[in-house]
């Protein structure tokens, strides 16, 4: 019962979402939750190709996959280093790169422009990926560090005993034990990767190297919005997103079982 | 075996990142920044006729709503990456920009003389031209549903008394008499620019810039007063309605008034193509004169680091000719350029005339006035909510002008 | 440190052959790689930003001097770098309790493994996948005064007394901006305990029945303490999420916060500061006092969250 009301409560907005994303401006005004007077088909096809989603849309997925794989891969590399609080600078690194996380993005933003200019990256997907890879570093490390300490240190001392290289240790004996926690952070900074907007606004800004959400706010205007359109765009950048949570959702839960013991 | 896939794909996004850039050109390329989507058909449809006479030239434009687009551009400029041709915010950001050098001097290079006197002042920064309002200016005064008023056999107020008075019969007959949508704080700087200016007239503005009159002044708190007695007739939620769903509102026929400018008509039609409304002057405090304001809409620089100045300053010259004019005064708002009139539209033709008594020039355009805006911005809610008095309410106004003779 | 080699050493051969550096360091080449990542794009910048802290640079022009800590002394002084802090400060309280309550309760229904388990737990977690912008625009519409569903719903279910200006009223505006985003974070909370539910040994819920307990009584004594670790983690994600919120409050109340900055929070502030109120014109933008309020927000969030994490990890020792 509570959960057919909760659910309910959730539907209402998407499905009002959805409705307004085939009207027109006026039937939107006009009509703001009765069915489409007409139902405005066109407003996908406008918004499929003057967002220009044809580029913002592998443009989108090419960035969120490889800094979802760098910033994972990356930070649990990390975990893996920092598992023993014994270690050299263990607990002092990891206060480090959590700290990442209260960061405010505005202050970083041109100071990271300027420097990937230098690096001669503007303008190229790079420009994205690599700082993502470094903002999505701060919760894959709080979440994984603890989850690579709880794993049984006999594990690691056996492998040794076989005569694996800690390179080894880690691919064959860490990475698998991490996995659940990999597919939590994963999806944790893929979700905010894909919708993020301040970023790829201020240095994503040529043609070639644009994203969805920058080019959904091109249909809000100063003295008048489409809404139809920008709902359009909205839902057409949703969808991949819900298909790849579906397909995820079995190793998610897992995930943040293991991410939640320790989190 | 799944190793390998992964370092494939990782591959993959090292090869994605190293990216190509857009192949070689035999054309210009000359790239634009501007702020109102809204618009992008208009602004394209000129575009397009100045690259159909300039075959060499490809203006590749950009459409970001203003407030996102003042961050980029701003970063951007920093950064060193700015397109060729952007419009920064008229007043303190145009002249730091050119004194920075990083906008290109027009003085000698434009020839603004065919621009109306607002215009060209605008457009002058302690004698030099930095920037042109090439996308016309906006006057804003205040639209009305002629059909709503005759339903209820009122006419357009001209003075304070009056509009309390069309207000209390709109409101018992049950319609809103005034559509308002303050939250960012706009709509209220531009009812009190009005407001002052009623009291003021354009001589009296020029002494509040000189120092000789203050806003403080008891007949310039009037104005405040105005602006306070009037919130009852504003429309439900005002103080949280955003300013592009106020305008809907309006041009729905939600309300009977709408306080607005010559930029927002377009959007009226878009919203409601069926729409029938007038435009006067403001409402003048009782005693003072009906009042107008006239803001430049964009004024646009060339980047000091364009790779084709001559081709991005030709740009802007075409643009104030009267052939761009023309389709700028018919599609998007009034034009700078003297003589050119909007063609078939008598709404239009109205704000012209209504603009014709009583105009001053928006205060934030000023060096001396320019943060009066952004004053009323952050004052003007607790001044409807009556947590704040008018007179404290113009004393915080006048806290901010920086009169040039001190 | 030192019994741990010794242990190895005993174990396995191939140690003893490692130098001692490399013992001692080798765990770091695994950092290496990120702690490059971070250095060039995370703290290289923030330093250049604090850099930019110390002058009165505007953000347009090159025109700039060095002032020291005049910002901070400016931003520590005034009183809407407090109001907005205050505002964060009830968002997270709030949504904590949200949380912490209606989330958890949702989860345990979930965890009873209803018929449509999966279908539920998709569409609680939907919300949480739609973009912050977008959920803003749809609740902005949603809830108008003149043209919202909300209250034409509330008017056709007769309930029209209950009908309001939400986002306009003063004494409304900040509650419901909390509402919108209980929508919006719901879906963490179902996870995030569900996650805890399943972890929890049957075995230990079966030895709580047969001592007697039952119901309520289990809940609060057994299964409870058991989900310390969700509770840790959602209360820790919930602090850094309100005290960074921007772009949901930007959406739905705009740049100044309204009505009358009822809604303003530290994100928006510095936004506000940075670039401006308006697109028209807004003349008192200062990037530089913006990123001084940026670094004191940092601070604070530093200090809290240090703080909140002791705190929570003594609870769950204790628990």
């Amino acid at each position: 019962m509570i959960l057919i009301a909760a659910s309910v409560l959730v539907l209402i907005p998407v499905a009002y979402m959805v409705l307004a994303s085939f009207k027109t401006i006026p039937d939107f005004f006009g009509n703001p939750y009765g069915l489409p007077a007409h139902w405005a088909f066109d407003n996908y096809t406008r918004a499929w190709t003057e967002a220009h989603v044809s580029i913002t849309l592998p443009n989108t997925i090419i960035v969120t996959f490889c800094s979802v794989a760098g910033s994972t891969l990356l930070a649990a590399l990390i975990a893996f280093g920092l598992c023993r609080k014994e270690r050299a600078f263990a607990l002092t690194l990891y206060t480090f790169f959590v700290s990442g996380l209260l960061v405010p993005v505005q202050m970083i933003i041109l100071p990271l422009f300027i420097l990937l200019k230098w690096f001669g990256l503007f303008g190229t997907l790079a420009a994205l990926i690599l700082p993502y890879i470094a903002l999505g570093l701060p919760l894959g490390v709080l979440v994984l560090t603890p989850i690579a300490s709880s794993i049984p240190r006999d594990l690691f001392s056996a492998a040794q005993v076989d005569g694996a290289s800690e390179l080894q240790i880690f691919r064959r004996v860490a990475l698998p034990l991490l996995k659940p926690g990999l597919v939590s952070v994963a999806i944790l900074n893929g979700v905010w990767m894909w919708n993020e907007f301040f970023i790829p606004l201020i240095i994503a800004f040529t043609p070639s190297s644009q994203t969805l959400p920058v080019g959904i706010i091109s249909f809000i205007g100063v003295y008048s919005t489409e809404w139809g359109l920008v709902f359009a765009s909205v839902v057409i950048s949703t969808v991949p997103i819900v298909v790849a949570y579906l397909f995820m959702t079995r190793q998610f839960q897992s995930g943040l079982t293991a991410g939640a013991i320790k989190g | 075996m799944k190793n390998h896939l992964i370092g494939a794909l990782l591959g993959g996004c090292v090869l994605a990142t190293a990216g190509t850039m857009a192949a070689a050109q035999d054309k210009v390329v000359l790239t634009m920044w501007h702020g109102h989507p809204e618009w992008k058909n208009a602004v394209e449809a000129i575009l397009a006729r100045y690259e159909e006479q300039n075959p060499n030239i490809d203006i590749q434009l950009e459409e970001i709503p203003g407030q996102s687009l003042i961050a980029r551009l701003n970063t951007a400029l920093a950064a060193g990456e700015a397109p060729d041709l952007f419009a920064l915010r008229l007043g303190p950001a145009v002249a730091a920009a050119g004194e920075a050098g990083q906008i290109i001097d027009l003085t000698d290079k434009v020839d603004i003389s065919g621009m109306t006197e607002a215009a060209q002042s605008a457009a002058r920064y302690d004698g030099k031209i930095w920037s042109v309002p090439i996308f016309g200016s906006y006057t804003v005064g205040l639209y009305y549903h002629k059909e709503i008023f005759d339903e209820n056999g009122v006419t357009p107020p001209a003075n304070k008394t009056e509009f309390m008075e069309v207000c209390r019969k709109l409101q018992d007959s049950g319609v809103t008499p005034m559509i308002a949508p303050a939250q960012d704080g706009v709509i209220p700087a531009f009812l009190y620019m009005m407001m002052a200016s009623s009291v003021l007239g354009a001589d009296g503005f020029e002494e509040v810039r000189a120092g000789t009159r203050r806003l403080d002044d008891p007949d310039v708190v009037e104005a405040a007063r105005f602006l306070q007695d009037i919130y009852p007739c504003f429309a439900d939620g005002s103080l949280g309605t955003a300013y592009t769903e106020g305008k809907a509102l309006f041009a729905l026929e939600q309300g009977a008034m709408l306080e607005g400018g010559s930029a927002d008509y377009a959007g009226f039609l878009q919203t409601n193509p069926n729409i029938d409304v007038g435009v006067v002057p403001f409402p003048a405090v009782d005693g003072g004169t009906p009042a107008t304001v006239t803001g430049m809409q964009d004024t646009f620089s060339v980047n000091s680091e364009s790779e084709h100045p001559d081709e991005a300053i030709a740009f802007i010259q075409w643009m104030i000719q009267p052939e761009a004019a023309q389709m700028v005064a018919d599609t998007i708002t009034l034009s700078n350029t003297v003589g050119v009139s909007p063609s078939d539209n008598p709404v239009m033709k109205e704000m012209v005339e209504a603009s014709l008594s009583n105009d001053v020039r928006v205060f934030y355009e000023f060096p001396e006035t320019g943060d009066v805006f952004a004053a009323i911005q952050e004052n003007a809610a607790s001044l409807f909510l009556g947590e704040i008095t008018p007179e404290e309410f113009s004393a915080k106004l006048q806290a901010v002008v920086k009169p040039s003779g001190a | 440190m030192l019994a741990q080699s010794r242990q190895w050493d005993g174990r396995g051969g191939r140690r003893r052959r490692q130098s001692a550096l490399a013992r001692r360091y080798g765990h770091l080449l695994f950092v290496a790689p990120g702690f490059v990542f971070f250095i060039a794009f995370m703290v290289l910048p923030s330093l250049a930003g604090f850099a930019v802290s110390l002058t009165n640079w505007t953000g347009v022009g090159t025109d700039f001097s060095f002032v020291g800590l005049d910002n901070f002394v400016e931003a520590l002084g005034s009183w809407p770098l407090y109001r907005a802090a205050w505002h964060n400060l009830i968002m997270f309280l709030a949504i904590l309790v949200f949380q912490h309550t209606v989330g958890l309760f949702v989860a345990v229904q979930l965890h009873a493994k209803p018929r449509f388990m999966e279908v539920y737990r998709t569409i609680l977690f939907l919300p949480v996948i739609i973009s912050l912008v977008s959920t803003g625009f749809i609740w902005t519409l949603m809830l108008s005064p003149n043209i919202g569903v909300i209250n034409a719903l509330l008017k056709d279910l007769g309930l029209g007394f209950l009908a309001r200006a939400w986002l306009s009223d003063p004494d409304l505006a900040l509650a419901t901006v909390i509402g919108v985003q209980c929508w919006n974070v719901l879906g963490w909370a179902i996870i995030i305990y569900l996650a805890g539910l399943q972890a929890i040994p049957e075995e230990l819920l079966q030895a709580a029945e047969i001592d007697g307990a039952t119901g309520w009584v289990r809940f609060r004594r057994v299964v409870f303490p058991l989900l310390s670790p969700s509770f840790t983690a959602l209360t820790v994600l919930t602090f850094i999420g309100q005290f960074r919120v921007f772009d949901i409050v930007y959406v739905l109340t705009g740049p100044l916060g309204s009505p009358n900055f009822e809604t303003d929070v530290l994100a928006t502030l510095i936004y506000r500061s940075a670039f401006g109120g308006s697109s028209i014109a807004s003349n008192d933008v200062r990037m530089s006092y913006a990123v001084a309020l940026a670094v004191i927000v940092f601070v604070i969030m530093a200090i809290a969250s240090t703080f909140l994490i002791r705190v929570l990890r003594r609870r769950e020792i204790s628990a």
